[in-house]
């Protein structure tokens, strides 16, 4: 089979770290007024609902 | 489990913690970014506990793909997740060391942050012309400078820019929608806005 293209990943910079990246979000949340605290999921139920 | 007492190494448990996450984060897109993504083939994932390289390597080459050139596989092996076109999955390594050590509330939303991102990244690179790839470099010079200096320092070639710039935005518009804000946010540049509506279906 051909290959499409190499598949490319969500990296981070070497000495980024997870904080860092969401402090970005934070910061944009932050300035427009919203607040940046995790909110959660709200669960609907157990078990794997991947689609098959 | 204190978050000090943590394991640096995953196990089983991380995997199904990731998983959950991550199953979570697609009942929380909306419904017809859910059908669009089932429609280009990007609604299922896989969670690891090894580096994506060699992951995604071995997933390739046992549904008949030729197995990856070794610079994508050594730049793979530093990603947290990616998406497998030719394989319409994506993969997402529950046992990155950059994950190891954060407490409950910040592993769930990197997590999340992480898929929504794949999912923004899958729609990109099937929905993005080559014209909006060309426009790449141009565009990142007008997102936020924290995004910016994000996907700059992250070691992607400007051929990437528009599909990473994409995923970035659209993560962050889920960020928006999780906390029931709307509409384009001021800090985002108009025409990336219209870029990522347009490539993502993204409507409100």
């Amino acid at each position: 089979m051909e290959r499409l293209s190499s598949p490319v990943g969500y990296t981070l910079g070497e000495n980024q770290r997870v904080q860092d990246v969401l402090a970005v979000e934070a910061e944009l949340l932050r300035s427009e007024g919203i607040d940046p605290a995790w909110p959660g999921f709200d669960e609907p139920g157990k078990g794997n609902t991947q689609p098959q | 489990m204190t978050d000090s007492e943590r394991p640096a190494q995953p196990g089983a448990s991380e995997i199904e913690r990731a998983e959950r996450v991550v199953r979570l984060a697609w009942l929380s897109l909306p419904a017809p970014h859910r059908a669009l993504l089932e429609a280009i083939g990007a609604a299922q994932w896989q969670i690891v506990d090894r580096s994506l390289g060699t992951a995604v390597d071995e997933l390739l080459v046992s549904a008949g793909h030729p197995a990856l050139p070794p610079r994508a596989r050594r730049e793979l092996d530093l990603a947290l997740g990616v998406w497998v076109q030719e394989l319409r999955i994506i993969v997402v390594h529950a046992g990155h060391p950059k994950l190891a050590g954060l407490d409950d509330a910040t592993y769930e939303a990197f997590i999340a942050r992480t898929a929504w991102h794949e999912w923004g990244h899958a729609l990109s690179v099937v929905r993005c012309t080559p014209e909006d790839i060309a426009a790449g470099h141009r565009m990142l010079d007008l997102a936020p400078p924290g995004i910016r200096e994000g996907i700059r320092n992250a070691g992607y070639r400007s051929s990437d820019y528009t599909h990473e710039l994409v995923a970035e935005t659209y993560a962050l518009l889920m960020a928006r929608h999780r906390r029931k804000a709307s509409g384009r946010p001021l800090w985002l540049n108009n025409e990336i806005y219209n870029l990522v509506t347009r490539v993502t279906g993204w409507s409100d």
